[in-house]
């Protein structure tokens, strides 16, 4: 008896020593705070000493790229960088897509320890990242270091910035959703790829008829449904970010008409997720079985380099009298404020290096992502891209139309829900009606949360 | 351990009472220094298991969302949220897609398992081969299968579809059928785990007594009298340990849903396990996540000790 009384005791205590251990955590875990101010003083003013790099440090920087070509230019970057100045080396580090960037930042901040300096990070996440203070504001940084924002395109700094303007990131590996199309036979039929919504409609049944193909895709994707969305009705579906306007009758009417394309097969709804859908896009479109769908603009290296015909891209299709739009994707810099200020000093520097005109030249010309600052698109240094891939040089001409996605935090979450419901109508037959009003609840619900 | 194995004097004798203490004492001693022995394993134990569980009883009562290093403890609103929200928050549809995929799984498994294993049940080389060329799809990791069976169920260019056509049958939207999705994910991970099955049934088969077979030869029993009232009932430890482990990993599948279907169509195949790795790193919603998986954990722990309970009432150990 007494033996069992004491491995109970040894137990419980061990017990109490975890609780013990679980009640100290006062939900200060560590002690990072989010976002410096000691570079501003009382009167606003920037002092850019604060911002300066005066010993030698080592950061790390995390990415996504699994690519070899583009992990190999950011290393070659990274080492240009390490040699051009003495005191900071950076150390380029592949982690893994997002979404595990996001995991191991999360596990670093639980942890306190282990945080990189500056990662990629896809564009929807940068404000989730800011509205937990876990990357820094990076205004001061500019004005302290005198930073020439007005080279970058307005839409893509403001797709990294919150609402009341603060910016949190560097616009990079800048994406946007695009259609991709098959010039050739487009060529061969007389039917050039439509502008507008309703040209769009009669378009796709003409060319469904003459090729006896399916002449659009719409994937399975929040990114590129939501500039559908945007372009065809004028309005964002999410409203003000608070309050969805996915009853709106010309949200309604859209629907209706993607159903009807749908149904009598001239478009089609592909995939399960956002990978499955760009894959099975891809290869019905190098196969010739689908004209044209809707993309990330990258993708069209990977559409030009598969077919065996010309390939041309479109921005969009305007159901208003403003030309298309397209929101932006891929991923942004973001430095984060855990880190000492010495470590974020260096990655701001770093992080104006990776996005120097001639580096974003270069970046652009070797992954087909947007160059990010103006004076690239005007300097020339991208014709090389537009022989290779001519359908990037329509794409890039409208960098000044890549807008910020909604800004609620709840962006991503709300939109695949509307995406769901919209492949459930589109691809099952789920009503219409019943259907939406059920998911505008459930978004209205998520965007009140938020 | 060998203190059993010394003489034993006679109780009451002036001799044996000294030492029958001496001996409990030795024995509570060496009872104590294996319990010692145990300790740095309990510790890892407690320390592995337990404590994240606690912690995940806090979070539930927190508003942390994994990103901020601070939070405050909001009492039950979380457990308020899946409460009242019961009919928007999807959590019942993964749960009852979590209960259906196991259901479907386990039938698959034990059932085809244990078919295989009575076919296999040779002991000659080429059956070895046979039984090796089964079970081979376990060595795979999940998510290789997985990517596999996505290119195989391809709507427009996979394999199977390639291979109905050919025999005048139309496609199949395999995944991208929210009424398909789901039975083509059950019997991707069933390919997979049938093997094991067949293996642990084969192992208990060879365990069986041939007594019992030969016995009832000689009464003239037919082969099915004999699956019936001999291997069946001789087999239930095995099938009673495979449906509890199995019921457990099946209700916790993952990986195959996240490389075959994110959980879609239209959240058709959003098992649980899948939902809180979104709630938690995709919402960064943590909180509720650790709501959702207590009451998972407990519901696990429920179903778990009522299948041992009815297994060790109506299972017989003893053969």
């Amino acid at each position: 008896m007494k033996m069992k009384r004491r491995i109970a005791l040894l137990l419980a205590l061990a017990l109490s020593l975890g609780l013990t251990a679980c009640g100290s955590g006062d939900g200060s875990g560590s002690d990072a705070s989010g976002g410096s101010t000691g570079g501003s003083s009382g009167s606003g003013e920037t002092d850019a000493s604060f911002y300066e790099v005066t010993e030698p440090i080592t950061i790390e920087f995390w990415h996504n790229y699994t690519n070899e070509a583009r992990a190999n230019w950011l290393q070659s970057v990274a080492e240009s960088f390490n040699e051009s100045q003495d005191l900071i080396t950076v150390e380029c580090v592949y982690i893994g897509g997002y979404p595990v960037i996001a995991e191991q930042v999360a596990g670093a901040l639980a942890a306190g320890t282990g945080l990189p300096a500056m990662s990629t990070i896809n564009v929807p996440r940068v404000l989730n990242f800011a509205d937990s203070e876990v990357v820094e504001p990076l205004d001061d940084y500019f004005t302290a270091t005198g930073t020439d924002l007005s080279d970058y395109f307005d839409g893509m700094v403001d797709s990294v910035s919150s609402l009341d303007g603060t910016i949190y990131g560097l616009p990079f590996g800048i994406s946007s959703g695009i259609c991709i199309y098959n010039e050739t036979v487009l060529e061969e039929i007389g039917l050039p790829f439509p502008e507008t919504w309703e040209e769009f409609k009669v378009w796709c049944k003409d060319v469904h008829e003459a090729t006896g193909k399916v002449a659009f895709g719409f994937p399975y994707d929040f990114n590129y449904m939501n500039n559908f969305f945007i372009n065809v009705t004028g309005l964002d579906p999410l409203g003000d970010g608070t309050k969805s306007v996915l009853d709106d009758p010309k949200i309604m009417e859209f629907v209706y008409d993607m159903k009807e394309l749908v149904d009598a097969g001239y478009c089609s709804w592909v995939g399960t997720s956002i990978n499955a859908a760009q894959d099975d896009q891809l290869a019905a479109f190098v196969l010739g079985e689908l004209i044209a769908y809707t993309d990330t603009s990258t993708g069209i290296v990977k559409a030009i380099d598969s077919a065996d015909f010309e390939v041309n891209t479109a921005v969009g299709i305007t159901g208003t009298d403003q030309p298309p739009i397209t929101t932006s994707s891929g991923a942004a810099l973001v430095i984060y404020a855990g880190n000492d200020q010495a470590v974020k000093n260096a990655a701001f520097q770093f992080a104006t290096y990776l996005t120097s005109a001639e580096n974003i030249a270069q970046w652009a010309v070797d992954t087909c992502m947007y160059p990010v600052r103006k004076s690239v698109l005007e300097s020339g240094a991208l014709e090389a891209l537009y022989e290779d891939y001519p359908g990037s040089r329509n794409v890039f001409d409208n960098a000044a139309n890549v807008v910020a996605k909604n800004k609620s935090p709840a962006m991503q979450s709300c939109m695949e829900v509307v995406v769901d419901a919209l492949g459930q109508i589109l691809k099952g037959d789920a009503d219409i009606e019943s259907t939406w009003a059920t998911m505008k609840e459930e978004v209205d619900y998520m965007l009140a949360d938020t | 351990m060998n203190t059993l194995a010394t003489s034993t004097p006679a109780p009451g004798t002036a001799a044996g009472v000294p030492k029958k203490k001496k001996r409990r004492r030795k024995y509570k001693k060496q009872n104590f220094l294996e319990f010692l022995c145990t300790v740095p394993a309990l510790l890892l134990i407690l320390l592995l298991n337990h404590y994240p569980l606690v912690e995940l009883v806090r979070y539930s009562f927190t508003d942390w969302n994994m990103l901020r290093t601070d939070y405050d403890y909001v009492g039950l609103t979380n457990w308020k949220w899946l409460v009242t929200t019961l009919k928007t928050n999807h959590v019942l549809d993964s749960f009852r897609v979590t209960i259906l995929y196991t259901i479907a799984h386990l039938v698959i498994i034990i059932g085809v398992g244990l078919l295989m294993a009575l076919l296999f049940n040779r002991m000659t080389k080429s059956f070895a081969f046979m039984r090796s060329v089964i079970f081979m799809p376990h060595y795979i990791a999940m998510s290789s299968v997985a990517i596999i069976f996505l290119w195989l169920c391809n709507e427009n260019y996979g394999v199977f579809n390639y291979l109905l056509g050919k025999i005048g049958l139309g496609p199949v939207a395999w995944l991208s059928s929210p009424v398909m999705a789901i039975w083509t994910i059950t019997l991707t991970a069933s390919w997979r785990g049938v093997g094991y099955d067949m293996l642990i049934f084969l192992s208990a088969m060879q365990g069986i007594s041939k007594d019992y077979y030969e016995a009832a030869k000689l009464d003239g029993a037919s082969s099915v009298a004999i699956f019936r009232r001999i291997t069946l009932p001789l087999l239930a430890p095995t099938t009673a340990f495979l449906l509890v482990t199995q019921f457990i990993s099946s209700m916790k599948v993952y990986g195959v849903v996240d490389v075959m279907t994110s959980g879609g169509p239209a959240r058709s195949t959003e098992m649980l396990v899948y939902m809180l790795y979104q709630m938690t790193f995709e919402d960064y919603r943590i909180d509720r996540a650790s709501v959702i998986a207590i009451v998972f954990f407990i519901f696990l722990m429920i179903v778990t000790a009522l299948t041992m309970r009815w297994t060790n009432r109506k299972v017989n150990y003893d053969a």
